[in-house]
């Protein structure tokens, strides 16, 4: 899944649906997300339970990566609710990037509904071991 | 867009979602440890002949998984692993809760033990539960 294809599909997206995201009725949830650094690498890990993955969606404007996923609960044809802790919506969750991500390299996978995300440090920010030179 | 279905649910009830922003919040004071009974969120539907529930337990490995019937009473247990995090890596936001969780449903009638169904998609584990046959109701005939 790369973020390009993903954004070719956000845009495809949006033409589709122009207005009818603004009468969208249903909850929009704030993923809980887990970021931290590596020596090579940011990750961001976001949980998005019910969330195929083809359901999910990266877009990348300048600094701002946005992820979004739909989750989809109807209760099964033929059954009564019996209790209700979660119904379909949206997940929905913006960062912004630093400077210092190489954005050609973000990667990112959907695995038991957790959305990780690898953003690799652009070469020249990366720690470097320097040689030292003996006269 | 969206089946009529979902916003009539959404309409009928409203505090289900605020519910779910309490247990949030909950969670964030508790230092994202799990709070007994509220992970993970559940939803129970059911008619005559079966109960279905569904669980939300993103990235928890299904092997870890635990399900035990034991009456009228589902007993959902496992532990979700933390993100392996490096010594050396800076964390800058840790939201994610892990460690053990231990939920309990009960159901609204015996099931058969040997005809439970589980399977875990997208991060959500569904487990059906099919009525057991003694507890059904029956017509009895009355002799004359």
């Amino acid at each position: 899944m790369t973020v390009e294809k993903k954004e070719l599909q956000k845009t495809e997206q949006q033409a589709v649906e122009g207005d009818a995201r603004r009468v969208e009725r249903q909850p929009v949830y704030l993923p809980a997300t887990d970021i931290y650094e590596r020596k090579d690498e940011f990750v961001v890990v976001a949980d998005m339970p019910g969330v195929a993955e083809k359901d999910v969606d990266l877009h990348l404007d300048n600094d701002t990566l946005t992820i979004t996923g739909r989750t989809d609960t109807a209760a099964p044809e033929g059954f009564d609710t019996i209790h209700r802790e979660f119904v379909s919506g949206r997940y929905e969750r913006t960062f912004t990037l630093s400077e210092d991500v190489n954005r050609d390299g973000i990667k990112a996978n959907m695995k038991h509904g957790v959305l990780r995300i690898v953003l690799p440090k652009s070469e020249k920010t990366r720690p470097r071991k320097i040689a030292v030179q003996t006269e | 867009m969206w089946p009529i279905v979902n916003r009539w649910e959404l309409e009928a009830d409203p505090f289900a979602e605020l519910q779910r922003l309490h247990q949030q919040v909950s969670r964030a004071f508790d230092g994202g440890r799990y709070v007994p009974g509220d992970f993970p969120a559940l939803n129970v539907w059911g008619n005559a002949d079966e109960v279905r529930v569904a669980a939300e337990l993103a990235g928890v490995d299904p092997e870890k998984i635990e399900l035990t019937v034991s009456g009228n009473t589902l007993t959902l247990e496992g532990e979700r692993a933390p993100d392996p995090v490096g010594e050396d890596d800076a964390v800058y936001r840790r939201e994610r809760a892990d460690g053990r969780f231990q939920r309990t449903v009960r159901l609204p009638y015996e099931v058969d033990n040997e005809k439970i169904a589980a399977r875990y998609t997208n991060g959500v584990l569904h487990i059906d539960l099919p009525r057991s046959e003694t507890t059904k109701p029956r017509k009895i005939q009355i002799e004359g």
